[in-house]
C-alpha cells in the first residue's frame, strides 16, 4: 500500500521526479565514463607498447628469458601448431635473436641480430614501416636491415658489405657477409644503434642454428585474455622445457606504472563520489524540505511516522533505479561513442606518444563491467543517503511544518 | 537594494543557504585536493624516478652514449663540476667513473656496469643509501666494498661480505682485475637497471685502475648528473649548460628516459580530464540543487513579481545569492581545503593499501600533497565561476514563472 | 643492454687458458717448502716459445662439441691458434700480439680486429673460472702456500698442498687445494672451493706421457661439482718447447697463410 502511494507521488511531481533521478543518473554516467577513459587510455598504451615488439605472450626455452643465451633454442617445428591452438591468438611469429659483432675494417661495435619471418613479423609489427631508407627484406633475402644510428656510426650505405661475427649454437664460429638493404628507425634510440635484422633462416644459417629460434611471439586479443590463452597453450606444450610468459611479466615496468596510476585512481574516485554524493544528497534534502507541508499533513491525519519513511524510502529507492538505469544507458552511450571516436590529443602528450609512435588519442573502453561496477557503487551511496529522510521525518512536527 | 534583500533571503531559510554552501565549498576543497594529490603523485612517482636514475640533467662527453668505453671520460671533470655547483639552479651535482667490466665469482660471471661513486654524493643525488635492502651503504672508511642489487647478487651467487673479481680494461687497453667485497645489497624496483650496476666507491676504483699509485694519473670520469631546485628549472639550466659547455652532451631527463617523459604527460592529461569531469559533475549537482531550491521558493517568487519585482532583477537576485553563498563558501573550502592538503603532505597518502604489489615498494607508495599558492587562487576562482554559471539555469526557470499560478499553488 | 654469450667456450677464451694455464714441473729435490714446489710445478710450461696441438672438449648433458686446434706462443705477448676442426671452424685462426686481437675468417677472407673488450669477454663462464686466466704466475703470488700431508694418487706419491689467497687478491676461489707429485711435480688434480668451503670446481691431470721431452699429464678436465653432466676436457696432442720461431711469425699476414 504504502508502495502504490510512494509510485504515484513520483509520478505526480514530474518535475521534482526528473530533477533527483537525473543528479542520480549523471552521477552514474560520469563516473562510468571517467572509468572507460581511465581504462581505455591505459589499454591503448598497453597494446602500442606490446604490439611493437614484445607481443602479448612469448614462449621460450625454459630460463631464456632471465638469462638469454644463443644456446638456450627450441625447435621451431615444436610450436609450429601453437596458433590453432586457441582462437584469441591473432599471429604468432618465429624470432632468433642473439648478439653478434659487426666490423667495417678497423671499427667493430656490438649489436644485437635478429632473424625475423618478413611476412609474418611486418603483419605483427608492421616493421616495414620503420624501414626508412632502402627497402624491407623479402622472404629468402641474403641481405639485412641496420638501426639508422647504428649505420651512421659505422659509415655504412645501402648495397655495402656488412661482415658480422659471433659465437654460435653451442660453441661454433658464426661469421657472415650480408649487403645492407635498408635502415631502421625505432622509437627507441637503443635498437637504433643497436639492431641487425636478416630473415631467419639467414640468422640459423649465421648461428648455426638451424631449425631453432629463441622465442615465438604472439599477439592475442582482446586486451586481458593472455591469462586464458596461456591456461590452453600449458595444456599443449612441454612446460618442463619451456616457458610460457604474458606482457605483464615480460614487461613489468609496465604494469608497475599502471599500478601506480590505478591506486592513485581510488583516491580520485573517491572525490568524484563524494561530490556526486552530496549533489545527490543537495537534492533529496531539498526534496524533503519542499514536501515538509505534505508530510507533515500526512502525518496529522494518521499515517505512522513509520509508514512516512517507507513511503519516502520507497520513492527514492524507485527514483534511483530509474536514475541508475538511465545513468547507465548515458555512461555506455557516451563512452561507446569516445570508444569509436577517441579523443584526438594534442601538445606534449601528442608530441610524447608520436615520438613512441603511439596513435595520439585517448579510446573509451566498453567493457560492460565497468559501467556495472560504477552503478553499483552509486546505487549504495544512494542506500546510505537514503538513510537520512528517516532521521528528517522522525523530526517533523506536523503542526509546524504545516505552518510553513 | 537587490543586494540587501539577497543577503537577508540567504540568511532566512538556513538550511537551503547550507546545502549550497556545503555544495560549493565541497567543490573547492574536491579540485584543491585533487589537484594537491595529481601534483603529489607526479613528485612521488615520476619525480622519484627522475631522482633515482636519471636524475634531471646529464652530461657526457660526446659520443660516449654510443660507445661507453672508458676511454670516453670527460676531460678537465673537476673545473666542470665547480662550475655547475655554482649555478644557482643546482641543488646538486656528482659526478660518476663508468666502466664495462666483469664481474666474477667462483659460481659465475656477468657482464656490468662498474660506477665509481662518491659516496655521501650519491646518496643526496639518488638517495642510493634509502635502496639498501640487506647489508650497508658503501661506508667512508673500508676499502674495496660493494654494492649491488639484489637481482645480481642471485644471478652471481653473492651474499653479504663475498668476494667478488672485477676485472676490467683501464684507458691503456691494460687489463686489471680487483677484489671487492659486498657490503650491502640494494633493490631499486626498476629490473634493467637492478641488472646492470654495481657500485664502488671512486677511490677503489683508482686503485684498481693504477695500481702503482702513479701520481700523474686521475680516475676517468664519464657523466656529471645534476638536480635542479625544480623540475621546471630545466630549460634555462640547459641554456647555461649548452653555453658553457658547448662541446658536450647535456640532455634533460625526458631524453635520458623517454618512457618517463611520456608517462609523465600522461599523467598530466589525465588529472587534467578528471578536473574536467569532477566540474561537470558539480556543475550538475549544483544545477539540481538550486533548481530544487527554486522550486521550493515559487511562492516566494510569485509574490515578489506580483508585488512589482521585474523579471529581470528577480533573475539578478537569484544570480546574487548564489554569488554571495559562494563567496562565504569560498573561505571556508579554502581553509579545509588547505588543512586537509597540509595534513596529507605531512603524513602522507598510502597507496598500498589498495594495492599489494605496491606494498613491495614500501617508500615508493607514499603520496604527499603538494600545496601551490598559485593554483589554490586559481582553483577556488573557476569554482565560484562555476557555481555562478551553475545557477544560471535555475533563475532562467525562475524567472519564467507565471506569477499568479505560482501564487496559485499556495 | 646486449648481454654476452656466458657459457660456452670459443677457441679465444681457450687459448689464454691455454697461455696462461701452467701445470708442468721440472725436476725437483727434497724437502721443499709449498711455495718452492708450486713454483718448479708452475715452470713447465714457462718454455720461451711452444708449438702444440690440442684438442678441446666440452660436454653437456645433452650434447659434447669436440674442436682441435694447432697453437704457437713466445713469451706472453705473442700467440697464435689455429682451429684444424671440425670442418665449419676449419681454417679459423687468432692472433694475439700484446694488447691486440686479431681474428682470421677463411669463409669471408678478412681480418678482423677485436675490440679490446673481447679480450675481457673471453674470461667468462666455461668451466675454467676467471682465476685461472687473470695473471700468470697467480697461483704462485697471489696465495699463500702450506703443506697439508702427502698422499698418493694414480699410483704416485704426491704433497697435498693448500692454497690460500692473500688478503687482497683478486681471486674468486676461497681456497684451492692441489695435489702435486713429488718425483716429476706435475699437478695431478685441483680442487677450487668458495669463501665458504665448497667445492665448486675439480681440475685433473691425467693421462701422464712424455711431451716436448718433458712427462706431463696430456689431458685436463674440469668437472664442476655443481652441474651434473658438465665437463670440459683439453687433451695435448704435440706439444714441443723453446722452437725455432721469432715475432714475425706473428702477424696478421702469417694468420691467413698459416695451416
Amino acid at each position: 500500500m504504502v508502495f502504490k502511494l510512494a509510485w504515484r507521488n513520483i509520478w505526480r511531481n514530474k518535475r521534482r521526479t526528473i530533477i533527483t533521478a537525473s543528479s542520480i543518473a549523471f552521477a552514474v554516467m560520469f563516473a562510468g565514463f571517467m572509468s572507460a577513459i581511465q581504462e581505455g587510455s591505459w589499454d591503448h598504451m598497453i597494446n602500442n607498447v606490446v604490439s611493437s615488439y614484445t607481443g602479448n605472450i612469448q614462449i621460450h626455452k625454459k630460463g631464456y628469458w632471465d638469462s638469454p643465451s644463443i644456446n638456450d633454442l627450441t625447435q621451431e617445428k615444436e610450436l609450429s601448431m601453437v596458433k590453432d591452438l586457441s582462437e584469441n591468438i591473432d599471429i604468432a611469429v618465429p624470432r632468433l635473436e642473439s648478439f653478434a659483432l659487426l666490423t667495417t675494417g678497423e671499427n667493430t661495435r656490438g649489436t644485437m641480430v635478429v632473424g625475423i619471418d618478413t611476412e609474418k613479423e611486418d603483419l605483427f609489427s608492421n616493421m616495414s614501416d620503420k624501414v626508412k631508407n632502402g627497402t624491407f627484406l623479402n622472404a629468402g633475402d641474403e641481405g639485412v636491415l641496420m638501426g639508422d644510428r647504428l649505420a651512421e656510426l659505422v659509415g655504412a650505405e645501402i648495397g655495402d658489405t656488412i661482415i658480422l661475427i659471433s659465437q654460435g649454437y653451442r660453441g661454433v664460429n658464426a661469421v657472415g657477409k650480408y649487403p645492407l638493404r635498408g635502415t631502421t628507425h625505432f622509437p627507441t634510440p637503443q635498437l637504433n644503434r643497436s639492431l641487425v635484422v636478416m630473415t631467419l633462416e639467414k640468422a640459423q644459417a649465421f648461428y648455426g642454428a638451424e631449425e631453432l629460434i629463441s622465442a615465438l611471439v604472439l599477439k592475442s586479443s582482446p586486451l586481458g585474455v593472455e591469462d586464458r590463452v596461456t591456461q590452453s597453450l600449458v595444456s599443449s606444450l612441454d612446460t618442463s622445457s619451456l616457458e610460457i610468459m604474458t606482457y605483464k611479466e615480460l614487461m613489468p615496468e609496465l604494469i608497475k606504472s599502471k599500478q601506480i596510476d590505478a591506486s592513485g585512481n581510488y583516491i580520485i574516485f573517491f572525490i568524484l563520489y563524494m561530490i556526486i554524493a552530496f549533489g545527490i544528497f543537495g537534492t533529496i534534502l531539498m526534496m524533503l524540505k519542499e514536501r515538509q507541508y505534505e508530510l507533515g499533513v500526512l502525518n496529522s491525519i494518521g499515517m505512522e511516522k513509520r509508514r512516512l519513511f517507507f513511503m519516502v524510502w520507497w520513492e527514492l529507492i524507485i527514483l534511483a533505479t530509474i536514475g541508475i538505469v538511465i545513468g547507465l544507458i548515458f555512461a555506455f552511450g557516451l563512452s561507446y561513442y569516445f570508444y569509436v571516436n577517441p579523443i584526438v590529443l594534442t601538445g606534449e602528450l601528442a608530441d610524447a606518444m608520436e615520438k613512441f609512435e603511439f596513435d595520439a588519442i585517448m579510446p573509451a573502453s566498453i567493457e560492460p563491467r565497468l559501467f556495472i561496477w560504477q552503478a553499483i557503487v552509486v546505487y549504495f551511496i544512494c542506500l546510505i543517503i537514503i538513510l537520512f529522510p528517516f532521521f528528517h521525518i522522525r523530526n517533523i512536527n506536523p503542526v509546524k511544518a504545516m505552518r510553513e | 537594494m537587490i543586494l540587501k534583500l539577497a543577503w537577508r533571503n540567504i540568511w532566512r531559510n538556513k538550511t537551503r543557504s547550507l546545502v549550497i554552501i556545503t555544495a560549493v565549498a565541497l567543490g573547492i576543497i574536491a579540485s584543491l585536493f585533487l589537484d594537491a594529490f595529481a601534483q603529489g603523485m607526479v613528485r612521488s612517482f615520476i619525480e622519484n624516478g627522475i631522482e633515482k636514475v636519471t636524475s634531471h640533467i646529464q652530461i657526457h662527453k660526446k659520443g660516449y652514449l654510443e660507445d661507453e668505453n672508458v676511454k670516453n671520460y670527460i676531460p678537465e671533470i673537476d673545473s666542470m663540476v665547480t662550475a655547475i655547483s655554482q649555478i644557482g639552479q643546482v641543488r646538486k651535482v656528482v659526478s660518476r667513473s663508468i666502466v664495462n667490466a666483469m664481474v666474477s665469482t667462483s659460481r659465475n660471471s656477468q657482464n656490468v656496469k662498474v660506477i665509481g661513486v662518491d659516496a655521501q654524493g650519491e646518496s643526496e643525488i639518488c638517495s642510493l643509501d634509502k635502496m639498501m635492502v640487506e647489508g650497508d651503504y658503501l661506508p667512508l672508511n673500508g676499502k674495496n666494498k660493494a654494492i649491488l642489487s639484489t637481482r645480481l647478487a642471485d644471478k652471481l651467487s653473492l651474499k653479504l661480505n663475498s668476494k667478488a673479481v672485477i676485472t676490467f680494461m683501464d684507458p691503456n687497453n691494460e687489463i686489471t682485475a680487483g677484489l671487492f667485497r659486498i657490503t650491502g645489497l640494494f633493490d631499486s624496483g626498476n629490473n634493467n637497471y637492478d641488472d646492470q650496476n654495481i657500485f664502488v666507491k671512486k677511490d677503489d676504483l683508482f686503485r684498481t685502475m693504477f695500481p702503482n699509485a702513479e701520481t700523474n694519473k686521475t680516475l676517468p670520469e664519464h657523466e656529471i648528473a645534476m638536480l635542479l631546485n625544480e623540475k621546471g628549472q630545466i630549460p634555462e639550466v640547459l641554456d647555461t649548460l649548452h653555453s658553457l659547455f658547448p662541446q658536450h652532451d647535456i640532455q634533460p631527463y625526458s631524453e635520458l628516459s623517454p618512457e618517463l617523459g611520456l608517462y609523465e604527460s600522461q599523467m598530466d592529461f589525465i588529472t587534467w580530464f578528471y578536473f574536467i569531469i569532477i566540474m561537470f559533475a558539480l556543475i550538475f549537482g549544483i544545477i539540481n540543487t538550486m533548481l530544487m531550491a527554486v522550486l521550493d521558493r515559487y511562492k516566494e517568487f510569485g509574490v515578489l513579481m506580483a508585488v512589482g519585482l521585474g523579471k529581470r532583477k528577480l533573475f539578478t537576485l537569484i544570480l546574487l545569492e548564489t554569488i554571495l553563498l559562494s563567496v562565504v563558501a569560498a573561505p571556508i573550502g579554502m581553509f579545509l581545503g588547505y588543512v586537509i592538503i597540509v595534513y596529507f603532505s605531512n603524513q602522507g597518502i598510502d597507496l598500498s593499501i589498495w594495492s599489494e604489489f605496491l606494498e613491495e615498494y614500501g617508500m615508493m607508495s607514499m603520496v604527499y600533497t603538494q600545496v601551490n599558492a598559485l593554483s589554490f587562487y586559481r582553483l577556488t576562482f573557476i569554482l565560484i565561476l562555476t557555481a555562478v554559471l551553475a545557477a544560471l539555469y535555475p533563475a532562467w526557470k525562475a524567472v519564467r514563472l507565471n506569477p499568479l499560478e505560482a501564487i496559485r499553488k499556495i | 643492454m646486449v648481454k654476452y654469450n656466458r657459457k660456452e667456450m670459443n677457441v679465444l677464451k681457450f687459448y689464454i687458458f691455454f697461455c696462461t694455464m701452467f701445470l708442468f714441473s721440472v725436476g725437483g729435490t727434497t724437502q721443499e717448502t709449498a711455495a718452492e714446489i708450486i713454483k718448479k710445478s708452475d715452470e713447465k710450461v714457462r718454455g720461451k716459445s711452444s708449438k702444440s696441438e690440442l684438442k678441446m672438449t666440452i660436454v653437456r648433458p645433452s650434447w659434447e662439441r669436440e674442436t682441435e686446434m694447432k697453437a704457437w706462443s713466445m713469451g706472453d705477448e705473442y700467440s697464435l691458434i689455429l682451429v684444424t676442426a671440425p670442418d665449419r671452424d676449419k681454417g679459423v685462426a687468432f692472433l694475439k700480439r700484446d694488447h691486440e686481437l686479431w681474428n682470421w675468417q677463411p669463409a669471408i677472407n678478412r681480418t678482423i680486429k677485436m675490440p679490446p673488450s673481447m679480450m675481457m669477454q673471453s674470461w667468462m663462464g666455461s668451466d675454467f673460472k676467471n682465476d685461472d686466466l687473470v695473471k700468470e704466475s697467480s697461483i704462485i703470488k697471489d696465495y699463500d702456500h702450506s703443506i697439508l700431508r702427502e698422499e698418493r694418487l694414480e699410483g704416485r706419491n704426491c704433497h697435498v698442498i693448500e692454497l690460500i689467497p692473500k688478503k687482497d687478491a683478486a681471486v674468486v676461489w676461497g681456497k684451492i687445494i692441489t695435489w702435486i707429485d713429488k718425483k716429476d711435480y706435475l699437478q695431478l688434480k685441483s680442487e677450487m672451493y668458495d669463501e665458504e668451503g665448497y667445492l665448486v670446481n675439480t681440475m685433473y691431470g691425467k693421462n701422464i706421457k712424455m711431451l716436448g721431452g718433458k712427462l706431463l699429464p696430456s689431458l685436463l678436465e674440469v668437472v664442476p661439482e655443481d652441474e651434473e653432466g658438465h665437463l670440459t676436457r683439453v687433451e695435448y696432442l704435440v706439444l714441443e718447447f723453446d722452437i725455432d720461431i721469432n715475432q714475425s711469425f706473428f702477424s696478421t699476414k702469417n694468420l691467413k697463410r698459416i695451416r
